[in-house]
Order: C-alpha cells, then structure tokens, then sequence
C-alpha cells in the first residue's frame, strides 16, 4: 500500500514539472500554467490511483479464464464427489462493488480539490516568481 | 500540527507503554494490523477496538484528539464504502472498522514511541541512507512546523481566510504558503551547511538510551 501511494505521489509530481515545462511556453501568464498544469496532473494521478483500485477489486482471474472454474449447474451430476463444504463454497455470491459509483464520487469531490489546488498554485508560482524570478531560469 | 503533538505525547509520556522497547511496540502493531486487514466479522472489529481504546486509555493519552485524528483516513474510507453497499451493511461497517482500528494503532504507536527511536529500531531492516533520510524528512517537518505558525498568525492578522471572500482569502493563503516554500528552502540550505560544518557524512548515529526498558 506505502509502494502504491509513492507510485501515484511520484506519478503526480513528475506529471506537473513536465506539465509545467511544456504549459509554461504556451500559457503567456504564468499563472494558468501553474493551474492547468498541476489541475491536469492530479486529474492523472488520481486516475492511476483509481486504476488501481480498480485492479484491486476485479477478480482478474476469472476476467481472463485462469484458475478453477465453478462448475455449472448442469455439471453437478458428473460432481457428486464434491464435498457439501465446497457445494456451499459454490453458492456463495461474489462480493459486490459498485466502481461507477466510487467513480464518480471520487471525480466529483477530486474536482473540488484539483480546482483549489490550482488556484493556489498558480498563485503561489506568480509570487515566488515576482519575488524570486531566479528559481524559474533554466 | 498533528505529527508534532503526537511527538509530543511519545516524549512527555512515562507510562509503561510508553517505556517498553521500541521494537516491541513496532511488532504488536504490525502483528494487530494484519489481524484487523483479514477479520470479516464486525463483532471481532469492535472488540480490537475497544482493546485499542483501554490500551489509549492506560497510556494516558488524551482520548477525544486520539480519536479525532483517527477519523482523518475515514473521508476517503466512507467513499470507499459506501461504493461497496452491494456487499451489505455488515461490509460497510467491516471497512470502517478496518481503517478507524488502524488509524488508532499507529497512533498509539507514533503517541508512545519518539521518532528517533522508531528509526533506531528499523535500523535493523532498512538500508542507512534510508534512515538517514527519513530522520531528516522529521527534522525538516518540525522546522517547516515553526516557520508554519509564524506564518500563521501573520496570516490571521490580515484578515485570514473568510467565507464572503474566497478569491482574496486564496489569494492570502497561497502567498503565506509561497513564503514558506522560500523560508523552507533557505532554512535546508543553512540545515545542511550546518551539518557540514560538523563533519556530516550521510550517516546518523540514533541515540537507543530512551528506547528501552530504562527509566525516564
């Protein structure tokens, strides 16, 4: 879980210096380029971050035909060596996990957040450059 | 602000929780941990928890602010949750539960042991320059947490952040948070100078004295 948050933190991080370096010449304020860019990197990282969770939930062996195979219930006769315990194993719903809706949650209150980010970052990249303009050459 | 009173709390402390060895606390956490991520039934969640909330309880600790900085991990688990309904009532509390009976065990950890001697005690697993980065990492959180409150108050004095004025109060915050990130970055590079200065070579040697059974 710390490796996966580091993977989407770093995702995060190198998206926006790269965002920002190919904005910064598009944008002629620096400030839209300090809100698009960081805006624009979250909205990525958290769609890594719900990829994840995505993988995390979806029963990928099954997705790709691996693994044991529950039999049908047209096959139960030619089973009747499986034990009661397994029959019952059998029965048991898989749980259930509404993606769309953690999607669109998630979306939702991310774009709230990406938005606030944004302002505030581009504002803060206009003050550090009106009271340090050396961190931005080179 | 919550990392440093949970130091504060690992430091002032003299229960006995708060005297037993470091590793030891570090492995009942771990081993509490992984009996919370695999437990399905709720009954067993809320008994771990109420076990957490004695343990809070006979380490002294303040319950009401162990218990609201637990719930911080909750905004992101409630979501989580409540996509999972399909599943039922019982999973959804099960997901809560989860994340609230670990939240409080590494705050009981982090509010009973000092930093230093977690990085002392991981010294064992991890690689030195590791350590070394993450003691550092501690440091400059703390020195960034002092800068923080002075810009807090000046922050406060003009005006702070007000509702009716949200394009003006974001415009105020980002400026203190700009100036932080410049008052941050001068004081690392007077932090390494310093370190320099007295024959600093990547490497820290961790006090283990306070680590142990030893009185306070």
């Amino acid at each position: 879980m710390v490796g996966l948050n580091s993977l989407v933190i770093t995702a995060e991080g190198v998206l926006g210096y790269f965002l920002f370096k190919s904005l910064g010449s598009i944008f002629k304020r620096l400030f839209w380029a300090g809100f698009f860019s960081t805006f624009l990197a979250l909205f990525l990282s958290t769609l890594l971050a719900l990829g994840i969770v995505a993988l995390g939930t979806t029963d990928l062996s099954s997705a790709f035909g691996l693994g044991y195979k529950h039999p049908s219930k047209a096959d139960k006769s030619l089973l009747k060596f499986e034990s009661t315990e397994i029959e019952k194993h059998i029965e048991e719903p898989l749980p259930e996990f509404d993606f769309r809706k953690f999607l669109f949650l998630v979306l939702g209150f991310g774009f709230i957040g990406w938005t606030l980010e944004g302002l505030i970052s581009g504002w803060i990249l206009g003050y550090l450059h009106k009271v340090r303009p050396k961190i931005f050459e080179g | 602000m919550d990392l440093a009173y949970l130091d504060y709390l690992a430091t002032s402390g003299k229960t006995l929780l708060h005297r037993s060895p470091a590793q030891l606390k570090i492995l009942f956490s771990l081993v509490l941990i992984g009996v919370i991520i695999f437990t399905k039934k709720v009954l067993f969640l809320v008994i771990i928890l109420s076990f957490l909330y004695l343990v809070v309880f006979l380490a002294r600790l303040p319950f009401k602010k162990t218990f609201l900085i637990s719930l911080y991990p909750l905004i992101f688990a409630l979501i989580f949750a409540y996509a999972s309904l399909g599943k039922g009532w019982e999973w959804f509390f099960v997901i809560l539960l989860r994340v609230l009976g670990t939240a409080t065990t590494m705050i009981l950890l982090f509010s009973t042991t000092p930093f230093p001697c977690i990085f002392a005690s991981l010294g064992k697993v991890f690689p030195e320059f590791l350590l070394t980065v993450f003691f550092m990492t501690y440091r400059s959180l703390f020195i960034l947490f002092s800068i923080f409150e002075d810009i807090r108050t000046g922050f406060k004095l003009r005006a702070g952040f007000q509702i009716v004025h949200p394009k003006r109060s974001l415009f105020n915050l980002a400026k203190a948070l700009g100036y932080l990130i410049l008052k941050g970055m001068d004081d690392s590079q007077r932090f390494y100078e310093g370190l320099k200065l007295r024959g600093f070579q990547g490497k820290i040697a961790h006090q283990r004295r306070f680590c142990t059974w030893t009185k306070r």
